[in-house]
């Protein structure tokens, strides 16, 4: 009975999940104003301050082991937020760069192109963060480097720049901002 | 018995429909895995249904039968991997980060379904007293878990990056996975109530199949919807057309 009840309720949860899909493709970013308007803003300091090795170390020292643990663990909460914000607007900027490398443009194209890869990138180290951050919110003494977010989120931003100087070049402070 | 034999035929026909209308427009050397499967599908079935005939006229034997059904089942599930993985890779392949991993990807997410399919063969029943019957609905369990497992993956982890599938081979996926979940679930269902579930369990699994060649249907037929770049139109856009207005009114 028990594996009956399992495999039946996860063909539905399966079923079910095919049909959101199906559902779901018909709502791509098609312009870099939707997109402004979709995304959501990521301050890449405040997460370099949430992750860094030196303000870890100094928290570690100056405050008593138990109020570490939980302060870090608040501290790795609110990079998690980060990251899936981050996570959220590289899965916006793939549909874009989606939209856009069918472009005429060989140039345009190949800048999205970039950027579609770029945010892939971009989506893949958000679940190693993840996942590592996890790792740290349970066990706050742990160790593991954050840091390769930041860096991905930088060159996806570079290659989104590099869309939107072919594609509206005056929109680029607005666009840079909400990112 | 209407109804059965109505299911029993759906499939093929919508199969060699699909095969018509991919030969047409030239979609077999697009896709020739796919059509290579269908049209094995489509000749078996009609070889199948010429030895049913043939028995009751006395000019095909049982065993012939069994050997030839058995022996398909066998090279269609193979196929049917095959073209899985053909899928899986060329689904990932204009992404060079993505195609770097889309083996390891297939491969993994082949071991957990394998595991979880191990799982549930543990813990389901053994209703059937003769032990091929419940080994041959085990593996075939096991085997469908596998294939809507991949399919599913790949439509969710796809849309997941918010990378798009081309549409057919969109099409292909959401097929086999929805199939083999009404399968999974048809085949749970007669290894929970045993043989006095035989008929449904039959019409389930010919509804299932009639279900996956008419998605596939669908996917020949619709014209595939390309992404439209920028509907809206950008500051840029709407600055320049104020631009060109102003200068109309100055004129």
């Amino acid at each position: 009975m028990t594996a009956f009840l399992v495999v039946t309720a996860i063909t539905l949860l399966a079923v079910a999940a095919i049909l959101y899909v199906i559902r779901g493709r018909s709502a791509p970013v098609r312009s870099l104003d939707e997109l402004t308007a979709r995304s959501k803003p990521v301050d890449l300091e405040a997460f370099r301050n949430l992750v860094s090795v030196e303000e870890e170390a100094y928290l570690r020292e100056s405050l008593p082991p138990r109020q570490f643990r939980r302060v870090q663990r608040k501290r790795m909460l609110a990079a998690a937020e980060y990251v899936r914000r981050a996570s959220h607007n590289a899965a916006l900027l793939v549909t874009l760069g989606e939209s856009v490398r069918s472009s005429n443009d060989p140039q345009l194209a190949e800048a999205a192109t970039e950027l579609v890869n770029s945010a892939i990138q971009m989506r893949l180290t958000a679940i190693l963060v993840l996942l590592c951050i996890g790792i740290r919110i349970v066990f706050p003494q742990t160790k593991l480097s954050l840091a390769r977010l930041t860096d991905d989120y930088e060159r996806l931003r570079g290659y989104l720049s590099a869309v939107g100087r072919l594609k509206a070049p005056a929109d680029m402070g607005r666009i840079e901002a909400a990112l | 018995m209407v109804f059965h034999v109505f299911t029993w035929c759906l499939g093929p026909v919508v199969q060699t429909i699909i095969a018509t209308v991919m030969y047409r427009r030239g979609a077999h050397r697009e896709y020739p895995l796919f059509f290579g499967y269908t049209l094995f599908v489509l000749v078996t079935s009609v070889i199948q249904l010429i030895m049913v005939f043939g028995q009751k006229k006395g000019f095909a034997s049982y065993e012939a039968y069994f050997w030839f059904f058995w022996i398909c089942e066998a090279v269609g599930h193979l196929l049917v991997f095959w073209l899985l993985f053909t899928v899986f890779r060329s689904s990932f392949a204009p992404y060079p980060r993505l195609n770097a991993i889309s083996s390891t990807l297939y491969l993994t997410t082949t071991a957990a379904m394998l595991a979880f399919a191990i799982g549930v063969a543990v813990m389901s029943p053994k209703p059937d007293s003769h032990w091929l019957i419940s080994s041959i609905l085990s593996l075939d369990r096991s085997s469908e878990l596998l294939r809507g497992g991949l399919m599913v993956f790949l439509i969710v982890f796809s849309n997941w990056l918010g990378v798009r599938l081309p549409h057919f081979q969109f099409g292909i996926a959401v097929g086999f996975g929805v199939g083999a979940c009404l399968d999974v679930a048809a085949i749970a269902f007669r290894t929970h109530m045993g043989q006095s579930a035989n008929v449904i369990y039959s019409t389930l699994r010919s509804v299932s199949y009639d279900l996956t060649t008419l998605i596939w249907l669908y996917y020949v037929l619709a014209p595939a919807r390309e992404p439209v770049a920028s509907t809206v139109p950008s500051h840029d856009e709407v600055r320049a057309w104020n631009r060109s207005f102003k200068e109309m009114l100055q004129r």
